[in-house]
């Protein structure tokens, strides 16, 4: 009856042996519970990555999206999950053939090293408590569903805005949240003389600071947008509650988006290594995985595969320590067979942006042909870009830097509120802190001078750009805060403020004094 | 650890209820922005009863704050020189899911179907046919076959109705023996029975559409696009609205002639351009095969404004005949914003078709006139020609 020529106990078999020779190497993942699904379970799953979970359509559209991808094969349904719980859930694919769930399981044998080990997970999310937390969550949004004094549209446009919000986390792993009293003491005891931990490394000039202003909320700029409108906004106590559990949630995804390149990298590098100690494999084991392993390791041509990337990171890391002299003469003198501590010490310790900061070497640069590119301009309906660094001794810092500005907390723009109460009518400031990157106000994408130019031809902007989606997210936290938002940013270089008021109208101030609007 | 088989098993989650909901959302917003999807040539065409259309649609956005395309990103491969430079189209990023933004939303393509009905619903949803010309609805008996109802002699094969056929066999049987003679052991023609359909009489109304389109040569591929998206509107709704629509196409310079649909939206002529030639020959045409006591007749004519000026006063004859025979009679002008023809100097701009046609307003309340100058405009043109005021009132000089 079944599709495939293995049975369960031969699963379990071949997972004893990895467990062991796992153990051999020195992981130490959380017990696993291998769950077996079906195409539209694993479809399911990977919408809501967890097996239960709270109702939103965004997870209905997620599905949807895989499914039509599958169909046109643009994709191909992923072989296996692992979600961050203690036991560790890994959902594979039931008509995987055995060689195929030998490496998943060996793969999943890495990401739960990885959850158990590295200190984001370790830091901000609770493994042992994550499924009752999730199921508690889908309870409580299930009742104010049921609510008849609670509108369905309500709930539905709050989690919007706490999905449109829900990246914009703190980047401090492990930092707990203060109460502004909390806050409120510790400026006013710095205030007092006692040195703050740092103050001792600033210039003087910078120890003198402007008059406290205590009533100001925040007190300081606060980069948990989630959390502030929960506490701030004036909101019921279940619309509160609703925005506190996306935010809850929210937490406990931030370390897969912070460590996804080392994750990936983690658990790819540990499956390949596991599965060629395997002791007595069948001849086909490794047909089967060579096959398999080069789908799942191609570089990406125009965006990075983590992956990929991953794991050629983790075995250069392997290689520096375990045999430093076999390129260059380590500068360090380092004695070389460190490759493992030296793996498990990263493992424990870093992000995807300081991995690549810190690991990606000038090597490895060159041996991957990493470029460094840029939109350059519009021909007709293409978009031309350009080459901007290639790997010499110019172009490696560049090109790493750029691609740690790829990847985990550096996907998202740093947007943090710093006033409440401007213009005293309670308007709110966002402030979004200025990478070097601009953000997406305007569809298309215009230059600043062009805008100007339209500007002073028309008069007007409305009819020729339309403001991009950053208009649509302001409504959302306008229509929670319930009064104007304005977000302050650069543009091209400029400073330039995005206005929403409290009927959803968006307003641009491009120059002083100016400020085109939209209808 | 433990592995266990859940795929025969209830999953746990409930990825159908978001579906719906997603779905629904979806479908609003076609709804909404059909004025867009309308002007996709992939709808267009589809049109039988019942079919369905696989829309490849946007999922309903998830917003965020996302980085401009002007950030730098990173790709792998390749031996590249600095300055090099590589393509992509416009809104897609080359680096894709991990672009400089994070997310692509050309990512989000998911596929919908929607029925031909829907489609028609999406549109016409609030639209009836305009009462005035409701009421001109113009009906005729139609024989249509009903059920199967007795037994005939003659009839197909595929008819034959078994049971009363060996009956009559015997019967006959039964009948030669009592006349003394042999009886013939086998089936003859004169025993076989079948099956009877029944007719039924039923008063539908049909419906023509005669689309006239000037083929001179300013009338480009962007103009003949707006037309062709206007008739296909059009179509759609009195096919909707009719048991049956027929089309006559008809395209003209100097002198018209009819065409099929093909050569109707792919031909260019060169030449002047009569207009009274079309509204004659549509007349013609109209008359012949169309008669309108029988056929509720809509003829609407699509042009950019030119006619050969000694011909304005056959035009409002040839118009008015049109007028006291049609449903409806619409003129539409487009002039495509992006064309790189020459428009009219302002002074002759309207000068012509519209400015000849429009005293006739006042005389007829069955005429109607749309401005179509991009693609935009062909969905709320063609609304509001369809929700104009006037069409509610009474009728001055309605068709015959």
């Amino acid at each position: 009856m079944a599709l495939h020529d293995w049975t369960i106990a031969d699963l379990e078999f071949w997972e004893e042996r990895i467990a062991e020779v796992a153990a051999s190497f020195g992981l130490t993942p959380y017990p696993i519970e291998f769950r077996h699904y079906n195409y539209e379970q694993m479809l399911d799953v990977h919408a809501y990555h967890l097996p239960f979970r709270y109702s939103h359509w965004s997870f209905g559209k997620a599905y949807d999206v895989q499914r039509t991808l599958k169909r046109f094969e643009l994709t191909s349904l992923a072989y296996e999950m692992v979600v961050n719980t203690n036991p560790a859930l890994a959902f594979c694919w039931r008509d995987n053939s055995l060689p195929l769930h030998v490496l998943v399981m060996a793969h999943v044998y890495g990401h739960s090293d990885f959850f158990a080990n590295n200190v984001w997970f370790r830091s901000l999310t609770d493994a042992a408590g994550a499924v009752d937390m999730f199921r508690a969550h889908a309870e409580e949004i299930d009742l104010y569903r049921e609510d008849p004094s609670i509108p369905f549209e309500r709930l539905e446009k709050l989690l919007d805005a706490g999905h449109a919000l829900m990246f914009h986390r703190p980047r401090i792993a492990g930092r707990r949240r203060e109460t502004h009293d909390e806050q409120k003491a510790r400026l006013i005891a710095a205030r007092r003389g006692e040195p703050g931990p740092w103050d001792h490394l600033k210039p003087r000039a910078e120890r003198r600071r402007p008059p406290l202003e205590l009533d100001r909320i925040p007190l300081e700029p606060d980069d948990d947008l989630l959390r502030f409108l929960a506490e701030y906004a004036p909101l019921q106590e279940w619309e509160k509650r609703v925005l506190q559990i996306v935010a809850a949630e929210s937490d406990y995804f931030t370390p897969n988006v912070a460590t996804k390149v080392m994750n990936e990298g983690w658990a790819t590098y540990w499956h390949d290594r596991i599965f060629h100690a395997l002791p007595d494999r069948p001849a086909e084991f490794d047909v089967e995985y060579a096959r398999r392993m080069a789908g799942v390791v191609v570089p990406g041509t125009y965006q990075l595969n983590p992956y990929h990337l991953g794991w050629a990171i983790w075995k250069d890391v392997y290689r520096r320590w375990e045999h430093p002299d076999s390129d260059a003469p380590d500068p360090w003198g380092r004695p070389g067979g460190q490759g493992d501590p030296k793996l498990f010490e990263v493992r424990d310790t870093e992000h995807d942006a300081s991995f690549i900061a810190n690991y990606l070497s000038d090597r490895l640069i060159a041996e991957l042909k990493l470029f460094r590119y840029r939109w350059a301009r519009d021909r007709g309906d293409e978009a031309v870009y350009e080459v901007l660094d290639v790997p010499d001794s110019e172009g490696y810092e560049r090109i790493r830097l750029a691609a740690a500005m790829q990847v985990g907390h550096n996907l998202f723009p740093m947007i943090r509120v710093v006033d409440a109460n401007y213009y005293q009518d309670r308007t709110l400031v966002l402030e979004h802190v200025h990478d070097g990157r601009d953000l997406k106000i305007f569809d298309p994408d215009l230059p600043l001078g062009d805008l100007q130019t339209i500007l002073r031809e028309r008069g007007d902007l409305a009819g020729e750009i339309e403001p991009a989606d950053l208009a649509h997210v302001l409504r959302h936290v306008a229509m929670i805060w319930k009064n104007p938002v304005v977000l302050r940013t650069r543009y091209d270089g400029a400073p330039m403020a995005v206005r929403c008021d409290r009927d959803g109208q968006i307003g641009i101030d491009l120059d002083e004094g100016s400020a085109p609007r939209f209808a | 650890m433990s592995i266990r088989d859940y795929s025969r098993e209830s999953s746990g989650q409930r990825a159908g209820r978001d579906r719906k909901r997603h779905r629904a959302k979806c479908r609003d917003a076609i709804r909404k922005g059909f004025a867009r999807l309308v002007a996709n040539q992939d709808i267009i065409g589809t049109d039988r009863k019942g079919q369905k259309a696989s829309l490849r649609i946007r999922a309903f956005p998830e917003y965020r704050f996302v980085f401009g395309r002007k950030a730098d990103a990173v790709g792998a491969g390749g031996d590249r020189q600095r300055g090099d430079v590589f393509r992509a189209a416009k809104g897609s990023s080359p680096s894709g899911a991990a672009g400089p933004g994070g997310r692509e939303p050309g990512e989000d393509i998911y596929e919908i179907e929607v029925s031909l009905d829907d489609i028609d619903d999406f549109l016409f949803d609030d639209l009836e046919l305009p009462d005035f010309l409701a009421k001109q609805l113009r009906q005729i008996p139609v024989v249509e076959q009903g059920g199967m109802t007795g037994v005939t002699r003659y009839g197909s094969a595929s008819r034959l109705h078994r049971r009363a056929t060996i009956r009559s066999r015997i019967r006959r049987e039964q009948a030669e023996v009592r006349e003394g003679e042999a009886p013939e052991p086998r089936f003859l023609d004169e025993d076989l029975r079948f099956r009877r359909l029944s007719e039924r009489v039923r008063l539908v109304s049909n419906a023509v559409l005669v689309c006239m389109m000037d083929v001179s040569g300013s009338m480009d591929d962007s103009k003949k696009f707006l037309a062709r998206v206007f008739f296909w509107l059009l179509y759609r709704f009195v096919q909707s609205k009719y048991e049956h629509a027929d089309l006559v196409f008809i395209t003209h310079h100097a002198t018209a002639r009819e065409v099929n649909e093909d050569e109707f939206f792919h031909t260019r002529e060169s030449g002047g351009t009569v207009v009274s030639s079309a509204y004659e020959l549509a007349l013609d045409v109209i008359h012949e095969r169309f008669p309108p006591d029988a056929w509720n007749v809509y003829a609407f004519h699509i042009s950019d404004g030119d006619n050969w000026q000694d011909d304005n006063a056959v035009v409002v004859a040839a118009a008015r005949r049109l007028l006291q025979c049609c449903n409806l009679f619409g003129y539409g002008q487009v002039n495509p914003t992006e064309s790189f023809y020459f428009a009219p100097s302002p002074s002759m701009q309207w000068s012509t078709v519209f400015d000849v046609l429009q005293p006739l307003e006042r005389e007829f309340s069955n005429l109607g006139f749309v401005k179509i100058e991009k693609r935009d405009d062909v969905y709320p043109q063609f609304r509001e020609l369809m929700t104009r005021e006037r069409w509610k009132g009474e009728a001055r000089h309605g068709p015959a």
